[in-house]
């Protein structure tokens, strides 16, 4: 039962959600789309994945341009719940580092 | 596989359309609307995937395929669909045309498998459904332009309504037609196929002239040479070499030419939707947003952190509580019906080995079963709701980083979920998990939930040692769940770290939009389902109440001798074979009628019940024939008088039925989803042991305790 020690030990480490106002410089901001703050949008700018997984995730609609938002966290921190196309697609924060998205702050 | 791809299609039969769609579409709603109540769960072999087919007409036959995304197959599920649509299937002959399905409020994403079907060349009809709910967004789609666009028929409807189904109905009829099928429209805007996988393809003749580019295009995904994947295409052994040759040729460019194609072909969509789709003023400028709406917010609560674990906490516990409490009048009512039953065969039966077998054998045998119906049922409509609203999905999402914790998926918890109530169709249910080691771990463990078979068990033996407090029943019965659950996960810890040894994999799940559950549904698939525990009772289990009725009532004492019941008992061939085993459970707490019951019930658990119901049925006076078979148990002592069932022993017995694998229903389907014997043996033998194990456990450090 290793893994549910872990899980729970996990639980208070999560990233803060709520951003603080971001400074908006007017410039886009290249990022990646675990570093949203919830209610966040971006527009994808690439998704380096695997192969395979990446061609699940274009099929899907996550490609370039796509915008996406952060819509909300597991409790227990992962996985994610994005809004992308006017769907609802969770991903692992580990796969969202892989897809690098543009935020505009204007 | 090395056959014709093409079959030549038999002259004078139904038309055979298929239906195939994103999951959550509405695929199924509107098959229910097209077929009625004229269609079944089709039974191919080797297909053990739920694939209902239907009649419009005596014409024409429909089939609903499971949800796919694209014809580049991720899980077996997709790869069925595939399969099915190029004629590869060995079961399932291809449909002479396929009815679309997209989910309007998700255009683009949906025509991204709709384009690509109307490309293999098959007549195609596109139903554009949840109309309601893109003009609710203030979207407009005009169907008309859409259809002329993509060159075949497409059709507009509110599915959950019934609105657009005569319309959708005409149209599949038309497909039957003798008018011309529409030639595929030129949607694949050029993007190179590379030349050696086209000449690999026309030379191997894998598919006709229309198919041969997507083909070519399926070929060049290096996953489609891996055994293991879920993506294979079958090939003659020789072309499979060939094929690895050119793919290690080009694969660098290829595979980010093939993400460059996907892209390609979104941006034709769009260019292809822009006067298609008239979007809201506001829309362009505030993308995507369905913040406020109802699945929003009802989002908010049940994935909050503290909130969300309450209320799945509080969904499983009033289905626990509901078991109990709702079911006990309707099983009062059977309880009562059945000892009417049988005092009223018994008194139309003369005296003699007739009536004997009636009354002890099949209305106890059958009857002691049946009385566990109504939980059944309510385990299974409490399921249904789960799934048709759409909570299934968010109990994956939640759970999922517990999931990653034993190495696994939170895909893989619904299954788990599902083998609460049976595990055969549960372990069909693993068909949507990628990656096949995580397919494997999750078979391997879902018997370990407790299924509905396990039921009347739990409730034989809550009920007569735990009587009293509602909460204290359903704490216990809560409890025994929880240990299936826990060894299951602790299970598949192990194994995805020993035999099944591989990365934890990616995680992508959509969570659909909740939905008002639908009353007829929830009924259909409670019925669906429940109605199995009832044929059983029907046939193995009256026929296992028959064999053990006879092996306790045979030999029959020496002429002139009179035996009394329990002596009858111990002298008969069940008796003989309880005490055989009898020195081997003794360190468990079992005596040799409980060894009776577990003998009797390896091959369906719920038999156990029914066993007991023979084992303290046997010889009693008629007058007593009609109480219930737990005050029997009450009443069943030791030689030296301490009775037999304590609470210990209870509990033993319990954690024994938890672990162990007495359901050869499960063994088969394990089987056929993974092809050998040796998994369902594995399976078998490592919770055999667990079973004994904690059985002894439980008992050994209970008694050290001081529990009698």
């Amino acid at each position: 039962m290793a893994g549910m020690i872990d899980m729970i030990g996990a639980t208070g480490s999560g990233e803060s959600f709520d951003c603080p106002d971001a400074a908006p410089n007017g410039s886009d901001e290249v990022s990646s789309l675990d570093k949203l703050c919830i209610g966040q949008r971006a527009r994808v700018a690439d998704v380096s994945t695997g192969v395979d997984f990446a061609g699940r995730l274009m099929e899907l609609g996550v490609i370039p341009g796509a915008e996406v938002r952060l819509c909300r966290v597991a409790p227990f921190g992962d996985p994610m719940d994005f809004e992308v196309h006017g769907f609802h697609l969770s991903l692992r924060r580990q796969e969202a580092r892989a897809i690098s998205v543009r935020i505009d702050h204007s | 596989m090395n056959r014709p791809l093409e079959k030549p299609l038999p002259t004078s039969r139904a038309l055979r359309i298929a239906l195939v769609g994103n999951p959550n579409c509405g695929k199924t709603t509107l098959f229910n609307h097209l077929t009625g109540l004229r269609h079944h769960v089709a039974n191919y072999p080797g297909v053990t995937v739920e694939c209902r087919e239907g009649q419009l007409d005596p014409s024409v036959v429909l089939m609903d395929l499971p949800g796919c995304y694209s014809l580049t197959p991720r899980s077996p599920d997709e790869r069925i669909v595939r399969d099915v649509l190029l004629g590869w299937s060995r079961d399932i002959p291809r449909p002479d045309g396929v009815v679309v399905v997209v989910d309007g409020a998700n255009l683009e994403r949906n025509l991204f498998l709709a384009t690509q079907i109307i490309e293999l060349g098959i007549a195609t009809i596109i139903v554009c459904n949840m109309m309601d709910v893109v003009a609710s967004k203030g979207r407009r789609i005009d169907v008309g332009a859409l259809g002329r666009r993509l060159g075949v028929p497409v059709i507009g409807t509110v599915a959950r309504d019934g609105v657009g189904i005569g319309a959708v109905r005409a149209a599949v009829r038309a497909l039957g037609g003798d008018g011309p099928r529409q030639a595929p429209p030129a949607l694949d805007g050029g993007s190179a196929v590379p030349e050696a996988f086209l000449e690999f393809t026309r030379r191997h003749r894998l598919a006709d002239e229309r198919r041969e580019r997507l083909l070519s295009e399926l070929l060049l995904n290096p996953a489609v040479l891996n055994p293991e994947d879920a993506a294979r295409i079958e090939l003659p052994r020789g072309a499979r070499e060939e094929l690895r040759r050119i793919q290690s040729t080009v694969s660098n460019g290829t595979l980010a030419e093939s993400l460059a194609r996907i892209q390609s072909r979104y941006a034709r969509l769009s260019a292809l939707l822009c006067d298609v789709v008239t979007e809201p003023d506001r829309s362009r400028e505030s993308g995507p947003s369905d913040a406020g709406s109802l699945t929003d917010r009802i989002d908010a609560l049940v994935t909050h952190r503290v909130m969300g674990l309450a209320v799945f906490s509080l969904i499983m516990g009033l289905m626990f509580l509901a078991i109990f409490s709702w079911a006990e009048p309707l099983m009062d009512a059977i309880e009562t019906g059945v000892s009417l039953a049988g005092a009223a065969v018994g008194s139309a039966l003369g005296e003699g080995m007739l009536r004997d077998l009636m009354v002890d054998g099949v209305v106890a045998g059958v009857g002691n079963v049946v009385v566990f119906f109504p939980q059944i049922c309510i385990l299974f409509f409490f399921i249904a709701i789960l799934e048709d609203t759409g909570y299934m999905a968010r109990v994956a999402f939640v759970m999922d980083r517990v999931m990653r914790g034993v190495g696994l998926h939170g895909k893989s918890f619904i299954p788990l979920l599902s083998s609460f109530a049976c595990a055969v169709p549960a372990i069909m249910a693993t068909r949507t998990i990628e990656d096949r080691r995580d397919r494997l771990v999750t078979i391997l463990v879902a018997p370990l939930m407790s299924c509905s078979a396990r039921l009347p068990i739990y409730v034989l033996m809550i009920s007569l040692l735990f009587a009293g407090s509602a909460w204290v029943q359903a704490g216990v019965l809560f409890g025994l769940y929880a240990l299936g659950l826990g060894t299951g996960l602790a299970a598949a810890t192990l194994f995805k770290k020993t035999i099944l040894k591989g990365p934890t994999p990616a995680f992508m799940m959509e969570l659909p939009p909740y939905r008002r559950p639908r009353a007829m549904i929830l009924i259909q698939q409670t019925w669906n389902r429940a109605k199995h525990f009832l044929i059983d009772a029907g046939s193995i289990i009256l026929a296992c109440s028959v064999v053990l009725w006879a092996l306790a009532y045979f030999p029959r004492p020496p002429a002139g001798a009179q035996w009394a019941s329990d002596q009858q008992l111990r002298q008969s061939y069940m008796g003989k074979i309880g005490r055989w085993i009898e020195p081997a459970i003794e360190p468990l707490g079992f005596d040799w009628q409980i060894g009776v019951g577990l003998t009797a019930s390896f091959a369906a658990r719920e038999v156990f019940v029914a066993t007991m119901g023979v084992v303290y049925g046997v010889g009693e006076g008629a007058d007593e024939r009609s109480a219930p078979l737990r005050d029997r148990m009450a009443k069943a002592t030791h030689a030296d008088g301490r009775p037999v069932y304590t609470k210990l022993v209870g509990l033993s017995v319990m954690v024994f039925y938890v672990l162990a694998c007495q359901c050869m229903s499960t063994l088969a389907v394990v089987r056929r989803e993974t092809g050998s014997w040796r998994w369902p043996a594995f399976i078998f033998c490592y919770m055999t042991a667990l079973a004994y194990g904690g059985s002894l456990l439980v008992y050994q450090v209970g008694r050290a305790l001081g529990y009698a």
